[in-house]
């Protein structure tokens, strides 16, 4: 499908661009090495791992100190010691979480991450054109989206993603088929805040363009009738993502698994359900107007992510 | 996992579905009913189809050329006959209501008046106490009657006379029983204002029931009615009224004005003579029956001035004659004819080189390729000449009149089961034959400039002309469910070709045509019409 393919060029085309993005700013959220087995020469305390300003237009977390030398046979229990939303571990040691991996206590990759997410997102639409192709208010999408983490400050963080939602409803009016299909291709800054490493909220704002396929079968003319137009789309939403796959630690490199749930309000510039006749025959065939569709409504989405 | 996130998990699974279902909504029942198609009519600015299962017309009209517009109208539910007026400016429509009615707010049977013109609107409705199946209309529009009413019990000779022009619908609706001997009514007869002895003149409905004759003073609908016994058939039983005349003594000469009455299942032809009322009756008139007999069950019978004055012409084509009574001496003369003729339609009007005294009438026959022009100025004083005969190409089933008074010395004779009818120019006596499809139907417009024949299911119609009687053909891209011919609001006129999809998928369709100058290429052709009006 055209369409279909016009997104995944957008966001393979995104991805490479955030890969970059995300070397130029691999040396500040690299995870120090952990803690070795055997005595480390006497030193003095490690001067505070350089910062990447340049790379990222934010101070990144700074890197712990290097732990101070102890003898352990086997990785310690890490300490329950307060979290430090996106504040550097102070203690001269680094805990481990119960898989084992070093926990410093940051958010790490709980926040700093690239995305990919699929799920569904249903808008309940009530507008009158929409009842020629459903008889209900709801237009569920397959929604698919992918992107990173930009910025991050504390619990603060800012993102961008692009996203691709294909669904649609088919019905009958009065005998006569109808469909409709609608692509939305959107670009979706978010910012969010996290209350803890696997819980965070955020605020969305997603801007693009819709593809509103449709069709309507004329029985009489003995064809269907069909019409593409693009129109400007726009949602804003609020929700949350929990975390329900992953390790504790944020210094893990692992692959996450998230929950996440949004909804608010989404809104594309109308049309009017007008179908022209493709075909030649009947000869100078009127179209069939069906009023306006305007697609616009509360929304909610529930989406599965990866976080990597 | 802590208690926090089970918690938020919770809540998730609770908020989802909630959303779910408030934001859910069912859409416009409309989308959701099938169409199902009532009758489609024809009238002087609009063509109006009962949308069946939404108690709805859909009207349409041409407001230019090339042009469709399709509104609805409201009526009442469970449509059980909607029917022109005669100059078709006019429709009416009868509907039964709720089949169930268990709440104040369910609908009434009703008969609601539509104003069929370029921009077609409801004029009156009318709410009726019990739904009826049938309607009989006025022919000069003052008068409706509904009748035959379902329920549990049911009046056969119940009628309610809706007075059209009367301002108040509640108070212009008369209910009455026909006073009876078993019968009920089949068939009504509007008369012109007749006039009595006294001067007085009045409209009179005469009710035709399977066993006797009702005459209703329309001037006053409350008086009773004069109930008239019909004779013994000579098979037995009752004679079955099925032909009416009246004739109107407008000079008040002193011949009278008369009502005749025929039978399907005897020869025997009742006069009426009208009177005036009797002292102290309830009955704004009298009648004097005469029961006279034409030798055989007459096919039709009618009021003719003859060379001898008024008489009642009685075609009895068993004996290939007529026989025409004086109403008033009871005296019949009898005209022998060549052929049967079945069918008489008076022309003096509008026949060439009509004689000064006595009528021409034009008589036809379902039984025999003929035609014939009677001279009833000279039908008594010599019976054997005074009828010119024709062959034509087919046995005549109908005579149409061309509507309007431009080319009201037209007639067009179909034939009952021909492919093919003819064009009768009354004024230089000839006739054009037209050749047509097998199965034909033919739709005169209303303004009597034309008339379009086409072949249902078919993809071929014609336009005729009566001006230079010039016959075009033309070809539509579906098949033909009937055509109407009617005004748009730009003075023009639009000829629309309806195109309907029968079956479980009912759907409509149109192809326009320019009706005063139609071209196949420039059509337009409109669906979806069943869809309009209801987003």
């Amino acid at each position: 499908m055209k369409t279909t393919s016009v997104g995944s060029s957008l966001l393979v085309a995104f991805a490479l661009l955030s890969t970059s993005a995300r070397a130029a700013e691999a040396p500040a959220t690299e995870p120090q090495p952990p803690p070795s087995a055997a005595p480390a020469p006497a030193s003095k305390p490690a001067a505070p791992a350089p910062t990447a300003a340049s790379a990222s237009p934010a101070p990144a977390p700074v890197a712990p100190p290097p732990p101070a030398p102890v003898l352990v046979q086997t990785p310690q229990k890490p300490a329950t010691a307060p979290l430090a939303l996106g504040a550097p571990a102070r203690s001269s040691e680094t805990p481990f979480d119960d898989a084992g991996v070093p926990d410093d206590g940051s958010l790490g990759s709980h926040q700093n991450h690239f995305w990919l997410t699929v799920g569904e997102r249903t808008t309940f639409v009530k507008n009158r054109g929409f009842d020629v192709f459903a008889d209900d208010d709801a237009l569920a999408q397959f929604t698919l989206a992918f992107g990173r983490v930009l910025y991050s400050d504390g619990p603060w963080s800012f993102a961008s993603s692009l996203a691709w939602e294909i669904g649609g409803r088919s019905s009958d009016v009065r005998g006569s088929n109808t469909s409709l299909q609608v692509n939305r291709f959107t670009v979706s800054p978010e910012a969010r805040y996290h209350f803890m490493r696997r819980l965070y909220a955020f605020g969305r704002l997603g801007a693009g363009a819709a593809l509103l396929s449709s069709t309507l079968q004329d029985p009489v003319g003995g064809a269907e009738r069909s019409r593409d137009p693009l129109r400007f789309t726009v949602d804003g939403s609020v929700g949350a993502a929990f975390e329900v796959l992953g390790h504790r630690s944020g210094l893990s490199r692992i692959a996450r698994g998230w929950l996440v749930v949004d909804g608010g309000y989404l809104y594309t510039a109308s049309t009017d359900l007008v179908y022209a006749s493709s075909g030649g025959s009947p000869a100078r065939s009127a179209p069939i107007s069906l009023g306006e569709l305007a697609l616009h409504g509360a929304t909610l989405r529930v989406t599965a992510a990866v976080s990597f | 996992m802590s208690y926090i996130e089970l918690r938020s998990k919770r809540a998730l699974a609770a908020i989802i579905p909630a959303l779910w279902l408030g934001g859910c909504g069912d859409r416009n029942s409309a989308w959701d009913t099938p169409f199902v198609r009532g009758q489609s009519v024809g009238l002087t600015g609009s063509v109006a189809i009962v949308d069946a299962n939404r108690s709805e017309l859909l009207m349409l009209t041409s407001p230019s050329e090339s042009n469709l517009s399709v509104s609805r109208l409201k009526v009442g539910k469970n449509v059980a006959l909607a029917l022109p007026s005669e100059d078709r400016e006019r429709l009416f429509v009868l509907s039964r209501g709720d089949e169930r009615r268990l709440h104040e707010t369910d609908e009434k049977p009703t008969l609601t008046v539509v104003e069929g013109g370029t921009s077609p609107n409801i004029f009156k409705t009318y709410e009726l106490g019990d739904p009826a199946q049938k309607l009989a209309l006025d022919p000069a529009g003052r008068w409706a009657i509904v009748y035959d009413t379902g329920g549990v019990v049911v009046n056969s000779n119940e009628l309610v006379l809706v007075d059209l022009e009367s301002d108040d619908p509640a108070n212009a609706m008369y209910s009455k029983t026909l006073h009876s001997t078993g019968g009920q009514p089949e068939h009504f007869t509007f008369t012109t204002p007749l006039t009595l002895p006294s001067g007085e003149r009045h409209r009179l409905l005469v009710v035709e029931t399977d066993q006797d004759l009702s005459i209703l003073d329309l001037e006053k609908p409350g008086n009773d009615e004069v109930r008239v016994s019909l004779p013994k058939a000579r098979g037995g039983g009752t004679a079955h009224p099925t032909l009416v005349a009246f004739h109107d003594d407008a000079s008040a000469s002193g011949a009278g004005s008369y009502l005749a009455v025929g039978f399907e299942n005897d020869s025997s032809v009742l006069t009426l003579k009208l009177g005036d009322p009797v002292e102290n009756s309830m009955r704004g008139i009298s009648v004097v029956p005469n029961l006279l007999d034409s030798g055989a069950v007459p096919s039709t019978i009618d009021f003719v001035e003859t060379d001898s004055g008024l008489r009642l012409a009685a075609l009895v084509p068993d004996q290939k004659a007529a026989v025409l009574f004086d109403p008033a001496t009871s005296k019949s003369e009898r005209v022998e004819f060549d052929k049967a003729y079945t069918g008489i339609a008076r022309i003096t009007g509008v026949v060439s080189d009509a004689p000064d005294k006595g009528d021409v009438a034009l008589l036809y026959s379902s039984r025999d390729a003929t035609i014939a022009f009677w001279r009833l100025g000279s039908a008594s004083s010599t019976p054997y000449a005074s009828y010119e005969s024709y062959a034509v190409d087919t046995r005549v089933a109908t005579v149409l009149d061309i509507p309007g008074e431009n080319y009201g010395n037209l007639k067009i004779l179909t034939g009952a089961n021909s492919n093919g009818f003819f064009l009768l120019d009354l004024g230089k006596r000839e006739s054009y034959p037209m050749k047509a499809l097998a199965g034909f139907s033919l739709s005169l417009s209303p303004d009597g400039m034309r008339a379009w024949a086409f072949a249902p299911r078919g993809d071929k119609l014609a336009q005729l002309t009566f001006e230079k009687y010039h016959p075009t053909s033309y070809v539509v891209e579906r098949p033909i469910d009937s055509v109407f011919d009617i005004a748009r609001k730009d003075g023009g006129r639009s000829a629309l070709v309806l195109h309907a999809v029968e079956g479980d998928q009912q759907d409509l369709g149109v192809t326009l045509f320019d009706a005063e100058n139609p071209d196949s290429a420039r059509t337009r052709f409109v669906s979806g019409v069943i869809l309009e009006g209801l987003q």
